[in-house]
């Protein structure tokens, strides 16, 4: 048995698996459910001035039958009085003193509301807290939230106020609703972040109801933008933690976040620079439970790895995540189709035809059955094929590793040293 | 034509050039392709002859310049 245990910035947990700050962390019933179902450690649904929500708060896209592929909400932060919620995290600590509690926190770009909400809420005993700089609706448009964690400079100057008072750890929460999220990143260093966490939701509208014009979610016939998470949106966040993980001047623990749906997922993530995941949508969708695989999964990867700890696999695939203008452009894979498991539904050859490099053949052979056949010269190895076919191990990629391996940063080096001028050229 | 059919015919000419004794002097790239300068140089050390191949296709581009890489790379 592999040990789980996880240390972000000094915030210890059993395992790596939290509750994000949302809908599922919204009390102490539900915290306290969730570390009895096994979650390591669970972030506070957002603390702040009083909001009132509306009614109609979620939606979801479903795509060829897989309900929940994306995830929209317009909730705000909690409606509940502060008091009342540090009672209930006071009482959850007490019953589960070894797992984590972090308090989200929203208040308006104000020294004094900041020093206010972390002398309020550390008195009751958290484990650390996370600045929510990303919550895209309704906050935003009163500065707070994604509106804050937009400008480098509050997002710098905000985490300072927290840090002149704060005595456990601060996280940064970071809305991907922004170019470039290291931007913002580097500026919660600079403010003297122990941490990040990323990514928030992204603005989404979930769409439009065709028959009666209204948006989907609408409110008495209105709607507004919202946050959308869930397994759509993990390569995004996968990639805003890579970013993040291998920018020389990021140089504190990442809490990953975003459409983390189970184990496999939690090591991607961990592998490319997430201390910890926190984890919303799956847990929405599925229920507490959802735990128990992670936690069975991760420990079994860990043994088959011959890894003894969960914190080995932080950051192990970061250096291989570059610019493209350092992957080798000698390395070639090709499609080769697998005559016996092939059904020549033609998915392949139709997609490569129309919209890549036309290099399937459609043959007749001997006994005059139709088979598919790569031109392996011409394939480029988009991978195209591979992937619209609809049957596991009917057309492998093979690889081709380079015998000189050449970059376009060393071409182009290259070709500096012996570029001519136009008048030669005949 | 297919891509790799002009590849393989301008590796052709690239190849014949070298084999011939021909060395790449210089490279000129624009939006239609590279210009690659050849000088074959005698015994002297004098430029006695040049050619200019236009090679148009991505791998063959890739080629010529993976013979300078290696190159390079032999004598760094």
């Amino acid at each position: 048995m592999a040990d789980l245990s996880v240390n972000l910035a000094g915030i210890k947990s059993p395992n790596p698996f939290w509750l994000a700050s949302a809908p599922p962390t919204n009390s102490g019933y539900q915290v306290q459910r969730a570390f009895e179902a096994g979650w390591g450690g669970a972030v506070w649904k957002t603390l702040g001035d009083p909001v009132i929500n509306v009614s109609s708060r979620f939606s979801a896209s479903t795509f060829n039958g897989q309900k929940v592929a994306g995830f929209n909400n317009i909730e705000l932060i909690t409606d509940r009085p502060l008091e009342v919620n540090l009672e209930e995290i006071y009482e959850t600590k007490k019953k589960f003193p070894n797992h984590a509690i972090v308090a989200s926190l929203m208040v308006e770009p104000k020294q004094e509301k900041w020093h206010e909400i972390v002398k309020k809420v550390e008195a009751i005993g958290v484990d650390g807290l996370e600045l929510n700089f990303g919550c895209p609706h309704g906050m935003a448009e009163r500065g707070m939230g994604s509106a804050s964690g937009q400008v480098p400079e509050l997002v710098e100057k905000q985490t300072y106020w927290v840090k002149e008072v704060a005595e456990t750890p601060v996280i940064v929460k970071l809305t991907p609703n922004i170019t470039d999220v290291t931007a913002t990143a580097y500026a919660a260093v600079q403010g003297g972040a122990d941490s990040i966490s990323l990514i928030n939701t992204i603005n989404s509208l979930m769409g439009v109801d065709i028959h009666s014009w209204n948006t989907i979610p609408h409110v008495s016939g209105k709607g507004t933008h919202g946050g959308y998470c869930g397994p759509a949106v993990k390569p995004i966040a996968l990639n805003m933690v890579a970013e993040c993980a291998r920018h020389p001047e990021i140089n504190i623990p990442i809490s990953g976040i975003g459409g983390i749906s189970n184990w496999q997922d939690a090591v991607e993530f961990m592998l490319m620079g997430s201390t910890n995941v926190q984890v919303c949508t799956a847990a929405m969708h599925h229920g507490f439970r959802i735990v128990e695989d992670m936690i069975d999964g991760l420990n079994n990867y860990l043994d088959e790895k011959g890894l003894a700890r969960a914190m080995d696999l932080i950051g192990q695939t970061v250096s291989k995540y570059q610019n493209w203008g350092d992957l080798d452009l000698n390395y070639k894979v090709a499609a080769r189709i697998n005559p016996e498991k092939c059904i020549n539904c033609n998915k392949c050859y139709i997609s490569c035809e129309d919209t890549s490099h036309q290099c399937i053949d459609r043959l007749i052979d001997a006994n005059g059955k139709s088979y598919l056949k790569v031109r392996e010269d011409d394939c480029v190895g988009c991978n195209l094929c591979s992937i619209v076919c609809p049957v596991d191990g009917a057309i492998d990629m093979i690889e081709y590793p380079s015998e000189v391996a050449m970059t376009w940063n060393e071409r182009q080096s290259l070709l500096g040293k012996m570029t001519i001028g136009e008048e030669t050229v005949s | 034509m297919h891509e790799h059919q002009l590849f393989m015919k301008e590796k052709e000419s690239i190849d014949d050039l070298v084999d011939q004794g021909y060395k790449i002097i210089g490279i000129k790239e624009d939006l239609s392709g590279a210009h690659v300068h050849f000088d074959y140089i005698d015994h002297d050390n004098r430029s006695v002859k040049t050619k200019v191949l236009h090679v148009l296709s991505a791998d063959a581009r890739k080629y010529f310049t993976t013979l300078l890489f290696a190159k390079e790379k032999r004598f760094n």
